[in-house]
């Protein structure tokens, strides 16, 4: 190792050490409390299979995750799939578009769709205005309302993952589909879709993954109706403070997260995809 | 009878013209090459006879077919690109059969053309590979059978030689020759390289700047440019400036003045100076031969180039001027300093000067 070398590792080590302080040693004070509070024992994580109440917020989980990653992923395939074709100019506003929510806080934009989606909202009175309803629709305080926020809040990053994955593939190879005679539906269905296939899967699990650690947008447009994992944590955590639970709970779930990203590294594909380089 | 007829054609990006005026006719069967340095034109012609640049004006006719407002994928043209552009995620079988289950061709049909493409490239035992999996040459072999498959009403070839190395490259020209008479179909090639275009070419239309400056047979081209930039750009030509006397026929050429017959008395040259060409090759040192001319000049340096030496000589009147010659394993005998070179006046061409 050079002189270089060692004095550019030793430059990182106040980034390591804070790591460890904040980082490694809160988690595995979580782990520790996971097994020992309040009594020591496998207590908390028989509960988590045994309670009903954690099995309903699982259930819930699952039922808004599901859609919001199928919707997410889509739209912003929809979304990428246009910017990689777009003239330049079209796409540096396209762009911009697409990165402008990212300076309105979470909070904001949950109150924004508030706002849209309540029974007097936007959607609802011009609804009614039109005759098209003569109830307002539920799209607010339910799993729908849900959804909505979360797809929201997760397509900017949907969209850039897949914009770059999409822009890696070679336009000459779409050009030289269409010369041997290849429509448009043909190009999408045997060129596009295989070739972005790998980020596809990668945007899929990151929005998975984030919907998991999802608080604000639920807690807001749920109103506590629609109770997900990083929620009833949260609550168990600040509220009923049942730290065994809590800790459990959340141990079970970075190591199912972790379990999806080393499967998704197990594909070559895939894994190039998450590396987010070309090869 | 013309197969292809480009007709008046243009391409404007904005202030820039791509192409100015372009009107060429090609024969069934022919093979023609668009030659030209970078940005001269060629590639825009080429993506305009694909389908994939729409020209400003002017026609493309295949027959008595108008087809300048045809998306690409109705042309039924093969094209070959640059970087071979293979399907990675598909197999080569998978690649050659691409255009053929575009067509919804029977499956054993799809099948047997397949084998044959395979065997016309002689790739075989590769079908199941994927094109990462391939060397550069046999990826390019590729990329021909797959244009070729579907029995292309023409091939469309962008520079499909430049990525691969020089030993490959005339290997391959040799291939592309083989496939174009045995398969009877029309080529339009695009290349930077003049050497390809005279290996493969039966007519060769040079670009320069937007415009096509010549175009001919390729030993036509070689013998008489139309203008000095043809005169420059094929076969590395010695240019010169000459001055003409039109009232006594005499010439100053290179130090020397003299009367040379074969000089053109219709050359507009109101000014006196024309432009003259030497190749390297016809300008040899040593004392003339019955016939021939004998130059005075001087020899600045030598450099080995394989095949022989290339002489860099400067004439009395200071225009510098490149020999080549072959040697044999000693090396030339030459010093540099004063040499005499002698060339034949057949060797030595004028170029009309209104053009140069």
């Amino acid at each position: 190792m050079s002189h270089f070398q060692r004095w550019a590792l030793a430059l990182t080590l106040p980034a390591g050490a804070l790591m460890l302080a904040f980082y490694v040693y809160p988690i595995l004070q979580v782990l520790g409390l996971s097994f020992s509070e309040p009594t020591p024992g496998l207590g908390n994580y028989a509960e988590l299979v045994t309670n009903p109440a954690i099995r309903r917020v699982l259930w819930t989980t699952v039922q808004v995750t599901v859609p919001t990653t199928l919707i997410t992923v889509t739209l912003s395939y929809i979304v990428a799939l246009a910017m990689v074709q777009m003239a330049p100019g079209r796409r540096r506003l396209a762009m911009f578009l697409v990165l402008v929510p990212f300076w309105i806080s979470v909070l904001v934009r949950a109150f924004a769709w508030i706002t849209v989606l309540r029974r007097r909202g936007i959607v609802n009175s011009t609804l009614q205005d039109l005759g098209l309803i003569h109830k307002p629709l539920a799209l607010i305080y339910n799993e729908l309302g849900v959804v909505i926020g979360m797809v929201h809040y997760m397509m900017p990053f949907a969209i850039l993952l897949l914009y770059a994955n999409l822009s890696d593939i070679d336009q000459s190879v779409i050009r030289a589909a269409r010369s041997l005679g290849a429509r448009r539906w043909m190009i999408f269905s045997r060129v596009w879709l295989p070739l972005s296939l790998p980020g596809l899967l990668v945007a899929a699990l990151f929005v998975v993954i984030f919907s998991f650690g999802f608080l604000v947008t639920p807690a807001l447009l749920g109103a506590g109706r629609v109770l997900m994992v990083a929620e009833y944590i949260s609550v168990q955590i600040s509220n009923t403070l049942n730290w065994g639970v809590a800790t459990a709970l959340s141990t079970s779930l970075l190591v199912a997260v972790g379990l999806l990203v080393w499967l998704a590294t197990r594909h070559p594909a895939l894994r190039a995809a998450l590396e987010g380089g070309r090869k | 009878m013309t197969f292809l007829t480009i007709d008046g054609l243009e391409k404007s990006y904005g202030k820039v013209r791509a192409l100015e005026r372009i009107s060429l006719g090609v024969a069934e069967g022919e093979f023609v090459t668009l030659l030209g340095p970078s940005g001269s034109g060629k590639t825009t012609l080429l993506m305009s006879v694909a389908g994939f640049t729409e020209p400003t004006a002017g026609r493309i006719l295949l027959g008595d077919q108008d087809i300048t407002r045809l998306d690409p994928e109705d042309r039924d043209f093969g094209f070959v690109f640059q970087g071979y552009a293979l399907f990675p995620h598909l197999s080569v079988a998978d690649n050659i059969a691409f255009p053929l289950r575009v067509r919804k061709w029977p499956r054993a049909r799809i099948q047997a053309r397949v084998e044959e493409m395979l065997a016309l490239v002689g790739l075989e035992a590769m079908a199941r590979r994927k094109p990462a999996q391939l060397s550069g040459g046999q990826q390019q072999r590729v990329a021909l059978a797959r244009a070729l498959s579907f029995g292309p009403r023409m091939m469309l070839l962008d520079e499909p030689l430049s990525a691969l190395d020089r030993s490959l490259r005339d290997s391959m020209q040799q291939e592309l020759k083989r496939l174009h008479r045995e398969t009877g179909v029309t080529f339009l090639y695009v290349t930077h390289d003049q050497e390809e275009a005279y290996a493969m070419s039966d007519r060769i239309a040079v670009f320069h700047r937007g415009r096509l400056v010549q175009s001919g047979p390729p030993r036509e081209i070689y013998a008489r440019p139309a203008n000095s930039f043809v005169a420059g750009f094929i076969g590395g030509n010695n240019l010169f400036t000459a001055r003409h006397d039109p009232h006594s026929g005499e010439i100053d050429l290179l130090g020397r003045r003299l009367r040379l017959g074969h000089l053109d008395p219709g050359l507009h040259c109101a000014d006196g100076k024309v432009t003259g060409w030497i190749r390297p090759e016809a300008l040899r040192p040593g004392p003339a031969a019955p016939g021939e001319l004998e130059l005075a000049l001087t020899l600045e340096d030598i450099s080995f180039a394989g095949t022989g030496d290339r002489l860099f000589l400067r004439s009395p009147d200071g225009q510098p001027l490149i020999a080549s010659q072959t040697s044999g394993p000693t090396g030339p005998a030459f010093r540099p300093g004063p040499i005499t070179c002698a060339v034949h006046p057949d060797d030595i061409g004028f170029l009309p000067a209104r053009q140069t």
